[in-house]
C-alpha cells in the first residue's frame, strides 16, 4: 500500500457564542513521502488548523482524511491516539516539552507506549536521536536549561522516537532566532532523505528555499504556490 | 504500555514535583489525621460507655425468689437453664458481709461487703486487672474504699483504692455453733488474705464505697465455713442471684423467669434510649467527619490535576490515549494516598499514645475510655486515602482527557 496522506474536501467549522466560524473550507491536500511541503498563509488563515487536522489532534467538520489509503476521518480518539503514536511526529511552535523531565526523558517520552522498542532499547535510541541533532552534551538538562533552539530539537528528536513516516511541525521556528531557524530547517528537510514525509506551517518567507512543495492557505482556502 | 512503566512514569513525575507531592500528601494527612482522633475518640468513648451501661454488673444483676418452697439447688438449676443467665448462685454465696482484720499487713478494724465475680463477670476496671481464670485469695475494691461502717460514713476516711493495688487485705469470718431455738455461736475464727489486683468505679457500677468483689469460689468457701453445722432444710429464702449475658437481654431473662412463677427484683435498669443516642451521635459526628475528609481529600486530588491540563495535552499531542494519560495520574495517586496513610497512622498513634499517657492516665475517668487506634479505623482511613484520589482523579483526569491537546495547551 502506498504510503500517503490525503484530505478530500477537508473543512472545519468552530461555533463560537452566536456564529459559526469556518476556519478550513473545502481543502484538498496529498501528502507523499520523502518530500518536504510549506504552508503559508498569515495569521488567522487557517493553516494551524490545516495542519491540526493532519495530524489528528482535532477532527474534521466535513470531508475525508486518509492515511496509507485507510479512511481515518470518524475513528475513535484511542485510534487517533494509536495512528499519532506510530505514523505521526508532531513539532510544535511552543515545543509543548515536559518541564519536568530532562531532554533525554523527553525524548524517551512517546517510546513508552511503543510496544515495538523495548525498554531496554528506549535510552539507547533516544541518546541517538539526540545525538543526531547535536544534543549529547544537554541530555540530563531540563527544557529551562536550554536555548529556545535546543529546546525545539527535542522537540523534533521526541516526534522522531517512533520513527514516524508523517512529521508535521506548526510554526517550529516561531520562537526562534534566524540562526536556530536555519538550523531547525536543514534539520527537517535532511528527514525527507530518509524517505519520510515532512510538512512545514509558516509565514516565514525563508522556508521556501527548503520546500518541495508550497501551498498558500488564505480564508481557509489552500491553493497550490508556483 | 506496561504497569511497570506507568509506575516509573508516576513515580518520576513525582519526583519532580515534589514540592506539589508534599503539598497534597499534607493535605491529605491532615484530613485523615482529623478522621482517625476523631473516629478513634468517638469509637473508644461509645465502647466505654457501651461498656460501662451495657455491661456494668448491676444492670446485669437478677434476684430471683420462688413463691413456693423450693429447695435452692432447685432453683439455681431452674433459672440456670434459662437462656442468656451465664452464673446463678444463691444470695447467700453472692453477697456477704466481712470483717477486716488487717491492712497492708498492719492491724486494722473494719467492715466490707463483698460480691462474687470471676473471669467473666466484674465490675468496669478502671486499674489494675480483673480476675483470671478461676482465680482465688483476690479482690476488686472500689476508687474510694471506705473500710467502715456505712451508716457512720465519712468521706474523710476513705482510701484510695488504686494505692492498695498489689497490698493485702485480711479479712476473718468464724464457724458457728447452731443450737436450737438460739442464737448462733461464733466457733473458730478463720483467715483469708486477698491481695488487691484492681480497682472499679463505684458510682458507674452504682455500688457502695465498701462493696468489694472476690471470686464466687472464695465467698462459696467463706460460706461453707459460715454454715457449717446448721441443718436448715436447703430452702434458702434469699433466693438466687442470676447474672445475664448483657443488659440488654435482662427483659427478655425476666420475663421468662416470672413465667416460672418466681418474683425477680432487678438491681438496676439500663437506659436503652440513652443507649442509641450516644450510639447514633457517634455514628453521625463520625459520618460527617468522614465527608468532611472525603471532600477535602477530592478537592486536593482535583486540583492538582487540574493544573497539569498542559502536561495532560503534550501526552495526548505525542499519542497518548485516555487509558494512559488516566492511568499514570491513578498511580500518582495511590502513592500520595499511601504516602499520606502511612504518615497519618505513624502520627496518630503517637498522638493517640500521648493523650493516653499524659492526659488520660492522670484522670481515672478517662483511663477508662482506653483510647486506641483500633483496625476498623485503620481500614476506613486506608479505603478513604487510596479510594478518594483515585476516583476523584479518574474523574476529574477523564473530564480533562476527552478535550484534544490544542485546546489543553491554550490553557496553560
Amino acid at each position: 500500500m502506498e504510503k500517503k496522506l490525503v484530505l478530500t474536501n477537508g473543512t472545519k467549522k468552530y461555533k463560537l457564542k452566536n456564529e459559526t466560524i469556518t476556519a478550513m473550507d473545502n481543502v484538498n491536500l496529498e501528502i507523499d513521502m520523502g518530500k518536504l511541503y510549506v504552508i503559508m498563509g498569515h495569521s488567522g488563515s487557517g493553516k494551524s488548523t490545516l495542519i491540526q487536522m493532519l495530524g489528528l489532534l482535532d477532527s474534521l467538520t466535513s470531508g475525508k482524511l486518509y492515511i496509507n489509503g485507510d479512511e481515518i476521518s470518524n475513528i475513535s480518539e484511542d485510534k487517533k491516539a494509536e495512528l499519532r503514536k506510530k505514523e505521526i511526529g508532531f513539532v510544535f511552535q511552543s515545543f509543548y516539552l515536559n518541564p519536568k523531565l530532562t531532554a533525554l526523558e523527553n525524548v524517551m517520552l512517546p517510546m513508552y507506549i511503543n510496544e515495538k522498542i523495548k525498554s531496554s532499547d528506549r535510552r539507547e535510541i533516544a541518546e541517538k536521536l539526540l545525538e543526531k541533532l547535536g544534543l549529547e552534551n544537554r541530555k540530563t538538562h531540563y527544557p529551562k536549561e536550554l536555548s529556545g533552539g535546543e529546546q525545539q530539537r527535542i522537540a523534533i528528536a521526541r516526534a522522531l522516537a517512533n520513527n514516524p513516516n508523517y512529521i508535521l511541525a506548526d510554526e517550529p521556528t516561531g520562537n526562534l532566532d534566524s540562526e536556530n531557524e536555519k538550523n531547525v530547517y536543514r534539520i527537517l528537510k535532511e528527514l525527507t532523505k530518509e524517505g519520510k514525509a515532512v510538512v512545514i506551517v509558516s509565514h516565514n518567507e525563508n522556508i521556501k528555499q527548503y520546500a518541495d512543495e508550497i501551498f498558500y492557505m488564505e480564508a481557509g482556502k489552500l491553493r497550490k504556490g508556483l | 504500555m506496561k504497569i511497570n512503566d506507568y509506575i516509573y512514569l508516576a513515580s518520576v513525575n513525582l519526583k519532580r514535583r515534589r514540592k506539589s507531592f508534599v503539598v497534597n500528601v499534607i493535605l491529605i494527612s491532615i484530613s485523615l489525621f482529623i478522621l482517625i482522633c476523631c473516629l478513634s475518640f468517638s469509637n473508644s468513648l461509645s465502647k466505654a460507655m457501651n461498656r460501662a451501661l451495657i455491661n456494668n454488673i448491676s444492670y446485669r444483676s437478677i434476684s430471683a425468689m420462688s413463691n413456693k418452697s423450693i429447695k435452692t439447688e432447685e432453683l439455681v438449676d431452674m433459672v440456670g437453664s434459662v437462656e442468656h443467665v451465664i452464673k446463678v448462685v444463691p444470695q447467700m454465696k453472692y453477697e456477704t458481709a466481712l470483717e477486716v482484720s488487717a491492712l497492708d499487713n498492719e492491724n486494722f478494724s473494719g467492715n466490707i461487703t463483698v460480691y462474687g465475680g470471676n473471669e467473666e463477670i466484674y465490675p468496669n476496671i478502671i486499674a489494675g486487672r480483673s480476675f483470671y481464670d478461676d482465680e482465688k485469695n483476690v479482690c476488686i475494691v472500689p476508687k474510694e474504699f471506705y473500710l467502715f461502717d456505712m451508716n457512720k460514713y465519712d468521706k474523710e476516711k476513705s482510701i484510695d483504692g488504686e494505692s492498695l493495688i498489689g497490698k493485702s487485705i485480711e479479712i476473718t469470718y468464724y464457724s458457728y455453733e447452731y443450737i436450737e431455738n438460739s442464737a448462733p455461736i461464733k466457733k473458730d475464727k478463720y483467715t483469708k488474705t486477698l491481695k488487691v489486683i484492681g480497682v472499679y468505679d463505684q458510682d458507674e457500677n452504682m455500688m457502695n464505697v465498701n462493696e468489694c468483689y472476690i471470686n464466687f469460689s472464695d465467698i462459696s468457701d467463706i460460706m461453707d465455713i459460715r454454715l457449717e453445722g446448721n441443718n436448715y432444710s436447703g430452702i434458702d429464702t434469699q433466693g438466687v442471684t442470676a447474672i445475664v449475658d448483657s443488659s440488654l437481654n435482662v427483659n427478655q431473662v425476666v420475663e421468662t423467669l416470672e413465667s416460672m412463677d418466681l418474683r425477680v427484683i432487678v438491681r438496676s435498669v439500663v437506659n436503652e434510649k440513652l443507649i442509641k443516642i450516644i450510639n447514633l451521635t457517634s455514628i453521625f459526628v463520625s459520618s460527617v467527619i468522614m465527608i468532611i475528609a472525603f471532600i477535602n481529600i477530592t478537592i486536593s486530588s482535583i486540583k492538582s490535576i487540574e493544573e497539569r491540563r498542559y502536561e495532560i495535552g503534550m501526552l495526548k499531542a505525542i499519542g497518548y490515549n485516555r487509558k494512559n494519560i488516566i492511568g499514570i495520574l491513578v498511580i500518582e495517586n495511590i502513592i500520595i494516598g499511601i504516602a499520606a496513610f502511612i504518615i497519618t497512622i505513624i502520627i496518630s498513634l503517637i498522638a493517640i499514645l500521648l493523650v493516653r499517657e499524659k492526659i488520660f492516665s492522670n484522670n481515672i475517668s478517662l483511663k477508662s475510655i482506653g483510647l486506641d487506634l483500633n483496625l476498623n479505623t485503620s481500614m476506613v482511613s486506608l479505603i478513604i486515602a487510596l479510594v478518594v484520589p483515585v476516583l476523584s482523579g479518574i474523574i476529574c483526569s477523564g473530564k480533562i482527557t476527552k478535550k484534544n491537546s490544542i485546546t489543553l495547551n491554550k490553557e496553560r
